[in-house]
């Protein structure tokens, strides 16, 4: 039973709340009114506790100093791991925590495979969407996200090496730039998403929040069979092109963030989803066309 | 050294294999890295895995397998392929001449 | 640790993440057989500290590995000392260590002669600053820090445990000679040598912070050397001879205190006739206390940080003549200033 929103607010300013994404639960105290704002609309519908659970990860944003809070606010923050993340100006306070939150799992998980991925399913069928910056991999996990489809993560694939299925890690989509528009338009309603953040090393970003049933279902995994590498062009014709088990394998490899630490485990993992799932890639020059391809190439390959 | 060096296997149980259609992908379980070979440098591995090998002694042995004699740009890829290998640490040379 | 409360576990967790022995929790609590009965989030918690720990032993090894192959033809010792030694071992007190770089001893004639041969097999020097490359080589009982870009380990090549103006810098040629093969020419250190060394480095050497953890290298070492029939009496004469008699007095004192190691009373009485004077005792007593605790759980911060560079002022002032270390010190705070 989720807490009530003064509750949040008060623990969120205070000694700190509880929330639980997936399996992963953090421990989140935040010191600006603002971000403490921001936060607790893009994270509508999460779940929290005020009673302590076994935390994985802490996450403290607070204010350098009485100068640094009231004259020119910059946000600190604070890990267990790491404290020395670069200040940032107040106005860019949810990028802070995303950010803060984004390192933590990065480098602390190790228990799930993590890949550089989107991870979505339909009718049983998870898909992977690994991808380097700038294919549009967010762009198009909140666009299936929001035609349907279950969404389970943007930024991290969890993938369970002793059972092989990904396990949902529903985090707020991060837009960028150009990509913003375009899913404001395909969503239609401007409530689940965060203000725009100008000006940030990557340029606008905004948050999207997740569909209400994909929260809901945040901890039912899924099998993975399909593996889509999106490559964005504007000029380019739509195709698929499948790719053979090993250059799937050896992609899905460069995308996984802790493939290396976890080693042997990992390597079975791995090798198991690249025998099991089939993999192409595709090139789209608009949302719809994506999201075209992507249906065609799972209903033309699995029954 | 490449040319006169005896190289070998250390140790076979290091390496897990998983065969895909188009390539093989070893697992070395002491550098946790993972690497795709070809067929021939499969059979290359195989080879010196088999017993420590030189590189002129290697180039017997393939010619035995291929039934001719390897051109030049072959030798120069059985000879690229061991420094890779010796990169990657999946062989290594054997006894120092001054050695033994 | 099957009665504890979630607010237990979070404090339990906290302070094995400060003491860094989150990994040494994980490997304990499989061995004990207590692992099936933890909460799921504590075993996730714990096979997440377990991977990082292993992944960090698997880089030492496979760097160890590396080395040997660039200092194939090299033919005389390369010892590796400290992390990688116990790993390489497979000692207790590698379980969950986290270890993040190598080091190796050798004879100070042959420091050049392997740091080409690491040169020439891609490995970098990091300082290239020349006021401190002067320093290492002037001062330092090590080489700057190489690391071969591929890997990212760094590795330290020494040519002594301690520095050669410390006082207590021992005579490394007889650490160097019993020393004993491991594979080709990677060797370590005979196993009294192990321990003095640890109890060197805690006692004399470097900062005192994660000290507990230190402390439980050294009971760890002890625990399992002290197996063989004659240890003590090797481990005592050795201490003597190499002149390491009062850190020893430390370490057996306060592992006693603290870790509750089994030391023999004899082995006691031995080392206390190289204890100091009783304030010494006193005041030392005091800043191990201290350090011992956790940050941030209870007592002063204020005094606990005193403790904490109080110990390190000290043991620095050890390690070189006091001139000395006032020149350097300044020579570090003006480059600093001058960045600023």
């Amino acid at each position: 039973m989720n807490p009530d929103l003064s509750t949040i607010k008060r623990r969120l300013s205070g000694s700190g709340l509880f929330m639980t994404v997936g399996p992963i639960c953090t421990k989140i105290s935040i010191k600006f009114p603002s971000i403490r704002d921001e936060f607790m609309h893009i994270y509508k519908g999460y779940s929290f506790s005020e009673q302590p659970e076994i935390t994985d990860y802490y996450l403290d944003v607070y204010a350098k100093s009485f100068y640094r809070r009231y004259v020119r606010p910059q946000v600190a923050l604070n890990t267990l791991t790491r404290n020395n993340f670069v200040p940032l100006p107040e106005s860019m306070g949810l990028l802070s925590v995303e950010m803060g939150m984004n390192w933590q799992v990065a480098f602390g998980c190790k228990t799930h495979v993590l890949f550089h991925a989107g991870v979505v399913e339909r009718d049983g069928i998870g898909v992977v969407i690994p991808a380097i910056s700038g294919s549009g991999k967010s762009t198009l996990s909140a666009g299936l996200a929001y035609d349907g489809w279950r969404f389970l993560s943007d930024e991290f694939g969890m993938l369970d090496v002793d059972t092989g299925l990904l396990y949902p890690y529903p985090r707020p989509v991060s837009l960028k730039n150009e990509s913003i528009a375009v899913m404001k338009d395909w969503v239609g309603d401007p409530e689940p998403f965060s203000r725009e953040y100008e000006g940030t090393p990557k340029g606008t970003i905004c948050y999207l929040r997740p569909p209400v049933p994909s929260l809901e279902n945040m901890h039912k995994p899924v099998r993975p069979r399909v593996v889509i590498h999106p490559v964005f062009n504007p000029n380019a014709k739509p195709s698929i092109t499948p790719l053979t088990k090993t250059m799937a394998f050896f992609r899905l490899v460069r995308s996984s963030a802790n493939y290396g630490d976890i080693g042997e485990a990992a390597f079975h993992a791995l090798t198991k989803v690249a025998e099991e799932t089939i993999s192409c890639e595709i090139t789209y020059s608009s949302l719809e066309e994506a999201i075209a391809l992507v249906n065609q190439f799972i209903d033309e390959n699995i029954s | 050294m490449i040319e006169t060096a005896v190289f070998k296997v250390m140790d076979t149980a290091c390496f897990l294999w998983h065969h895909m259609d188009d390539a093989h992908i070893i697992y070395d379980v002491r550098s946790g890295h993972s690497q795709a070979l070809n067929d021939f440098a499969y059979e290359i591995f195989e080879i010196l895995a088999d017993k420590p090998c030189s590189l002129a002694g290697l180039t017997v042995e393939l010619e035995k397998i291929l039934e001719q004699p390897l051109g030049d740009e072959l030798k120069s890829q059985v000879k690229k392929t061991i420094i890779d290998f010796d990169k990657m640490g999946l062989i290594e040379p054997k006894n120092p001449e001054h050695r033994e | 640790m099957l009665k504890l409360t979630v607010k237990d576990w979070n404090s339990v967790f906290f302070a094995a993440h400060m003491l860094k022995l989150r990994g040494r929790l994980a490997s304990d609590a499989r061995e004990n057989g207590l692992w099936e009965q933890l909460p799921h989030k504590a075993q996730q918690i714990l096979t997440n500290a377990r991977i990082i720990a292993e992944a960090r032993q698997r880089k030492v090894m496979w760097e160890v590995n590396r080395l040997r192959r660039a200092l194939f033809g090299f033919e005389d010792k390369v010892i590796l000392v400290k992390g990688g030694a116990y790993i390489a071992r497979g000692l207790r007190a590698a379980k969950g260590r986290i270890s993040v770089d190598i080091d190796i001893l050798v004879a100070k004639k042959n420091l050049d002669i392997v740091e080409n041969h690491l040169l020439l097999s891609g490995y970098a020097s990091q300082v290239l600053n020349s006021y401190d490359q002067q320093y290492y080589r002037e001062w330092a009982h090590e080489l700057p820090p190489l690391v071969h870009p591929d890997r990212m380990v760094e590795v330290d090549v020494h040519h002594n445990i301690l520095q050669v103006t410390n006082r207590l810098c021992p005579n490394i040629n007889l650490m160097i000679e019993a020393a004993v093969p491991l594979e080709d020419n990677i060797y370590v250190l005979s196993d009294v040598d192990i321990l003095l060394h640890s109890i060197v480095h805690l006692f004399v050497d470097g900062t005192i912070k994660a000290s507990l953890r230190n402390l439980l290298e050294q009971h760890d070492l002890i625990s399992e050397f002290s197996q063989q029939a004659d240890f003590w009496t090797q481990f005592m004469d050795r201490a003597e001879e190499l002149g390491f008699g009062r850190p020893v007095f430390y370490c057996l004192r306060y592992c006693a205190h603290f870790l509750n190691t089994d030391i023999p009373s004899e082995v006691m009485t031995r080392a206390k006739k190289a204890a100091p004077g009783f304030l010494t005792l006193k005041i030392m007593d005091m800043m191990i206390f201290r350090t011992m605790v956790p940050y941030g759980t209870g007592g002063s911060k204020v005094t606990d940080y005193l403790a904490t560079n109080g110990l390190y002022i000290r043991s620095h002032w050890l390690r070189m003549p006091p001139a000395l270390l006032a020149k350097h010190l300044t020579r570090k705070f003006f480059r600093r200033f001058l960045k600023s």
